[in-house]
């Protein structure tokens, strides 16, 4: 589904009056359009999408909760966390 | 990963082992690429790695965290944000009684980009297409035309993405992040990396090019890890040979910009327009490869180039033409002249209205027939 689309405009225009005049929740509205959106192109990926966002959601938790070691293996690879430190960042390129 | 790498891997492995005796026979799974998984799945890997370094707490509630990856208007083709800017606009967004009623400046921004998108850029690719097909047909001076034109349409496609996306979200009460900044008007390519899709940049930045060391371990490591860091860049653009080649191509002038800043600006310095008009060169001729769908276009574009006369001459359209100028004009007059963008917002009663039929005919008249997917789509 392309911004360019007239199917796309509809389907917004029903979800601006949706967020603007109904009690329906939000969030969940905002959630449900991502997925008809992301589905448009193929209803597959949005199992992709699913499984990306709950492995990152729980792997975060997990990682804040304690066992980093292990779950920072599976999720990311030890080479993105060695000498992070906000302290030590340099602003620009080059 | 998986899904976008394995074919590439398998050929990269193909083509060394074919080095040293026969080709090995490898069959590559056949499955199509989502669209925008580079996107969501550098910002489901932001997140990780903030929450991991201590800088973010974890998002409680998982339908909010759920927004932040699939915000639609930014899920197929970025910006890239960050969870620090997003979550708690997310929060605002679910507690809020009502939400603002403003729509201006998000039509604003959504018309903006629209203009860029379906006008500029979509006709652009027509003559870029057609020229990118016949590569070996057409002359030299036709590549390079195409070659600017396809400077531009990347430009108005991207850009116009983002000002489509940044709008849309701005109608739900969401402020995403700029990802340009008038790219071209860049002086030197570290200008150009800060300039354009400025999300993306920065997120190699604090999450590769740190990490690597960044500037701190000495020169040679420095451009090391530039060389690196750009490696990967065109990497995430895509598996392929090219991608490869620009990110490198792009390393390579971060390093010579990084030399020449040290050791020789003082000594030899060099006017501000030749500065502007050396980076336009180097970033339109990366747009080349970028553009080139095969290692033999880089060849093809090396011998044209010697023998620069031979070939069909195949000019663009003066509608094009007329185009390239106009879009030149509007944002040098922008950036240069104006110092601010040109928007339904500043404007009042009649102007406001009179802007707004512009643009509609400008769209009515100009606008291709058929849509064409946006350029970024396939990262």
């Amino acid at each position: 589904m392309l911004f360019t689309s007239y199917i796309f405009y509809l389907l917004l225009l029903a979800l601006l009056l949706a967020l603007r005049y109904t009690r329906l929740p939000r969030v969940a509205l905002v959630n449900a359009a991502g997925l008809v959106f992301y589905g448009a192109w193929n209803p597959a990926y949005c199992l992709l999408l699913v499984f990306v966002i709950l492995t990152a959601h729980y792997s975060a938790r997990l990682l804040a909760g304690g066992s980093r070691r292990g779950l920072l293996a599976v999720s990311l690879g030890r080479c993105c966390c060695r000498c992070c430190s906000s302290s030590t960042r340099s602003s620009s390129w080059g | 990963m998986f899904f976008k790498y394995q074919e590439f891997l398998l050929g990269v492995i193909g083509d060394l082992a074919s080095l040293w005796g026969p080709r090995p026979a490898f069959s590559a799974l056949e499955v199509v690429l989502p669209v925008g998984i580079s996107f969501y799945s550098f910002q489901a890997l932001s997140y990780v790695v903030d929450v991991y370094r201590g800088e973010l707490a974890p998002c409680r509630r998982l339908s909010q965290f759920f927004l932040y990856i699939s915000f639609f208007p930014q899920l197929i083709a970025g910006p890239i944000e960050r969870a620090g800017h997003i979550l708690p606009q997310v929060e605002r967004l679910a507690r809020r009684q009502r939400l603002p009623v403003d729509l201006l400046p998000a039509c604003d921004l959504f018309l903006r980009g629209l203009v860029k998108k379906a006008v500029f850029a979509d006709s652009f690719a027509r003559y870029v297409d057609l020229v990118f097909t016949r590569l070996d047909e057409v002359s030299f001076p036709c590549i390079l035309a195409a070659t600017g034109f396809f400077t531009l349409q990347i430009y108005c496609d991207f850009s116009g993405y983002t000002d489509m996306a940044r709008g849309l979200a701005r109608a739900m009460g969401v402020e995403l992040s700029i990802n340009f900044d008038y790219p071209y008007l860049a002086r030197n390519i570290a200008q150009f990396w800060r300039r354009w899709h400025v999300t993306l940049s920065t997120w190699f930045r604090d999450y590769v090019y740190i990490p690597l060391g960044g500037s701190r371990r000495g020169e040679a490591r420095t451009y090391l890890n530039l060389m690196l860091t750009m490696l990967l860049c065109g990497l995430w653009h895509g598996a392929a040979y090219t991608f490869v080649i620009w990110g490198a191509y792009h390393g390579l002038l971060l390093a010579v910009h990084r030399f020449y800043a040290l050791r020789l600006a003082r000594r030899l310095p060099l006017p501000r327009l030749l500065c502007g008009a050396l980076t336009l060169g180097a970033v339109s001729l990366g747009w080349f490869v970028f553009r080139a769908r095969e290692l033999s276009d880089l060849v093809l574009f090396v011998h044209k180039a010697l023998d620069w006369r031979e070939g069909l001459r195949l000019g663009a359209a003066t509608s094009q033409w007329f185009l390239a100028l106009v879009f030149v004009a509007w944002q040098g007059l922008e950036a240069l002249w104006w110092k601010r963008r040109w928007s339904l917002v500043e404007l009042a009663g009649w102007r406001r209205a009179a802007f707004a039929c512009a643009v509609g005919l400008f769209l009515f008249l100009f606008k291709p027939a058929s849509d064409v997917v946006f350029i970024y789509f396939q990262f």
